[in-house]
């Protein structure tokens, strides 16, 4: 075996790879950006941008085995990237500190996440996730729409899983609370007339 | 819960990437992998935990020394940039001997010459030129550094930057006549400020010593004065339409107007009256031009005032002359041939004054025999002049043109000196643009030297007597009686240069008549009568000169005081 067939399975290899992760994530990181961008365009973009970025770590020599966190983490710092350019970083920075504290324990637990969970329509939930706060949408979205777990959501944001869970819990008290807001308002409509 | 993540993913699905959007995207993720090729020597490295991975995309072993490539890129460009513009900049401030004296001449300089693209930009710029070398011999010599070859050196740029300019001057001939005379006004007032500059500081240092070594800068106000001289001499040779003439000099009136309005709050309040004073100078010049030629379609009828003049002043006597004047600057003398003596001239005075035939001489004759005599003291203004009208109203033009010529000079003279540090600091205003008196002041002055004419008129009433008087001293009081009557006549017509005229030989003749009656005391010692006689005579039949009777007169007769008598030389 000549060292130049070796090389060009390797590289063959790698951009076969490299390609077949496209295919596979390259929807869910689009819906994923959509629904925090808010911008189709943007979104393509940002998910253009972080297929060549990690293009560009695979040219450098770096063996990637799954790509699918790697890409995650790579396009969710693109999203706050693209969020600071706005104004909504300083809302933002507001509510990080809202998932700093360790929570109280009712929240701590998984199963309260699930159980808060169950009492949210999904349907509305997902109508009214885009107008979350960031901070919020970003581990709803990584929780339900991408289905990452817990830990692979707390490796990707780089906070314990703690504040992933507490975070989670309070953001679907926040959708909660939005839904039925929202509900009031129509039934209120419908009174009137 | 499992409903909740159920139904959510299941609304969050129907958002995709359409088909046309994600072969749209994976086209330019592919050729981008085209144009970021993997490396021919593809090494896998250890995988890495997703954790470290994430944490940075720059690959290690691509980070040999790390060589700020930012301050590198800051550095080369500074440098760049000072060699290309540091330099060129430094070397302005450079003289002769200096190192970087090459730099501003052969190239700055040239290439500063090469961008001028008109002629007259030229001709400007090798102007600027040859003021620069004249501040470097001058910064020079106030160093004591002005060596003989350095001076020399300076003296044949300053020829070069003389004939290029010459040369580029011919060039603008041929294309326009207004536009070259304009380049040879400029160039001139330019190189005349210079040569004035250097022949000052020449006075300067020739009332003390002989100028030590490297201070002298006697070759160079030569070659300037020479140069100027011969800008002086072609610029007046080129014609130059009075439209245009008029033109430039208002658009640089209003340049030297503007100036002085930037420098009013900084200067000294003399020398704000001082510039003031020079405008106002030049605006009354260019009025005067305008009005000039604006009269110029009245010129039949100023002919006609002037045949009236003529043939109003003449009075009966027969040996009498009446003197008088036509308009302010044109004026004829009529040479007569009935005068034994030659042709009169005013010594001292500036322009010439028509004296009329004594009755009898046909008035024809005074029409077609008015010829100008050149006065000593040549007068740009005095120029041949005819009766018939379209020949008065080109010389109307030609006189217009040349009062606005000289107004010209004198606002790039004026603008020479404001902006030009190196020349306040050499040459004072008054030297450079000298004050012309308004008419107002020049009446002022005539009124002054009336005034002691009156006076001397006064003693002489007083000294004369009817009966025992020289005749001269008689005559000669009758006419000194109708020159001053003339001279407040002349004022009140507003002609000032005849009433200038005109007192100025009251003056005189009444200093005669003075001297004359000292003489009477002593009658018997006016022997050579003949001589005073003629002069007297002179002093009736013509316009003598003043000083020739004066002189005449104290030759003869030493000075007497009044009452004094004398303790000898009966010499006459």
């Amino acid at each position: 075996m000549g060292d130049a067939r070796t090389q060009n399975n390797i590289k063959r290899n790698h951009e076969e790879r490299f390609l077949e992760a496209f295919e596979e994530y390259g929807d869910a990181l689009f819906r994923h950006a959509f629904l925090r961008i808010s911008d189709r365009e943007k979104a393509i973009d940002v998910v253009h941008d972080t297929f060549t970025k990690v293009w560009t770590y695979v040219r450098n020599g770096h063996e990637v085995d799954q790509f699918r966190p790697f890409l995650y983490k790579v396009l969710n710092n693109l999203i706050i990237d693209s969020y600071r350019k706005t104004k909504e970083a300083s809302l933002e920075a507001l509510l990080a500190i809202d998932g700093m504290d360790e929570g109280t324990f009712d929240e701590l637990s998984e199963s309260t996440v699930e159980s808060l969970a169950a009492t949210i329509d999904g349907k509305k939930a997902f109508e009214m996730v885009q107008e979350m706060p960031d901070v919020y949408k970003e581990v709803i979205l990584l929780r339900f729409a991408d289905g990452l777990g817990p830990k692979e959501i707390s490796a990707l944001l780089e906070e314990s899983e703690n504040v992933i869970s507490v975070r989670l819990h309070r953001g679907l008290k926040e959708l909660r609370k939005m839904i039925e807001t929202k509900e009031k308002m129509i039934a209120d409509k419908k009174t009137k007339k | 819960m499992k409903r909740f993540s159920e139904q959510f993913k299941k609304k969050s699905d129907s958002i995709r990437l359409r088909a046309i959007e994600r072969a749209d995207l994976r086209a330019r993720l592919e050729s981008y992998m085209e144009y970021h090729p993997l490396p021919a020597d593809m090494k896998t490295v250890k995988k890495a935990p997703v954790r470290k991975v994430a944490q940075g995309l720059v690959s290690e072993p691509f980070k040999a020394i790390s060589i700020n490539m930012t301050y590198v890129r800051g550095f080369a460009g500074a440098f760049a940039i000072f060699m290309v513009v540091g330099i060129p900049v430094l070397a302005e401030w450079s003289v002769p001997g200096d190192v970087l004296y090459p730099v501003k001449t052969n190239i700055t300089e040239e290439v500063r010459a090469s961008l001028a693209f008109s002629p007259y930009a030229k001709v400007q710029w090798e102007t600027d030129r040859v003021e620069r070398r004249v501040a470097e011999a001058q910064l020079l010599a106030s160093k004591g550094e002005l060596t003989p070859e350095v001076e020399a050196s300076v003296a044949e740029a300053i020829q070069t930057h003389t004939n290029t300019a010459v040369s580029e001057i011919a060039l603008l001939r041929e294309d326009s006549e207004d536009k070259a005379a304009l380049a040879e006004i400029a160039f001139a007032s330019a190189l005349s400020v210079q040569a004035d500059i250097l022949a000052d500081s020449q006075n300067m240092s020739d009332v003390a010593v002989l100028p030590e070594e490297g201070h002298s800068v006697a070759v160079l106000a030569n070659v300037l004065a020479d140069a100027s001289g011969r800008a002086d001499v072609a610029k007046e040779d080129t014609a130059l339409s009075y439209e245009t003439l008029l033109a430039t000099i208002e658009m640089e009136t209003t340049h030297a107007y503007e100036l002085f309005q930037s420098v009013q709050t900084d200067a000294l309040p003399q020398e704000v009256s001082d510039m003031k004073r020079r405008l106002d100078d030049i605006d009354r010049k260019v009025a005067q031009a305008i009005a000039l030629h604006m009269d110029m379609d009245m010129a039949t009828s100023t002919n006609a005032v002037v045949m009236q003049e003529v043939v109003l002043e003449e009075v009966p006597s027969t040996e009498s002359y009446q003197v008088t004047s036509v308009e302010t600057d044109v004026a004829s003398e009529i040479n007569l041939s009935d005068m034994a003596t030659s042709t009169r001239e005013f010594v001292g005075s500036t322009t010439e004054i028509i004296s009329v035939d004594p009755p009898g001489v046909p008035d024809e004759d005074i029409a077609t025999d008015i010829e100008i005599t050149p006065s000593e003291n040549p007068n740009p203004e005095d120029i041949k002049q005819e009766i018939p009208a379209g020949e008065i109203q080109k010389e109307q033009n030609n006189k217009a043109i040349l009062i606005l010529r000289d107004a010209l000079t004198d606002v790039q003279r004026l603008i020479i000196f404001m902006t030009d540090l190196n020349v306040r600091e050499n040459i004072t205003v008054e030297e450079l643009v000298p004050v012309v008196p308004t008419p107002e002041e020049e009446t002022g002055l005539i009124i002054k030297e009336l005034d002691t004419v009156l006076e001397i008129q006064e003693e002489i009433i007083r000294r004369a007597d009817p009966i025992t008087s020289d005749e001269k001293v008689l005559q000669g009081t009758e006419i000194l009686a109708g020159q001053i009557e003339s001279v407040s006549r002349l004022l009140e017509e507003g002609k000032i240069n005849g009433a200038q005229k005109m007192v100025t030989q009251a003056h005189a003749i009444a200093e005669d008549i003075q001297k004359l009656l000292e003489k009477e005391p002593r009658r018997d010692i006016v022997p050579e009568t003949k001589e005073p006689s003629e002069v007297v005579e002179s002093e009736q039949g013509s316009v003598d000169s003043g000083e020739v009777s004066t002189e005449v007169v104290e030759e003869e007769v030493p000075v007497v005081e009044p009452g004094e008598m004398p303790a000898s030389d009966n010499n006459m």
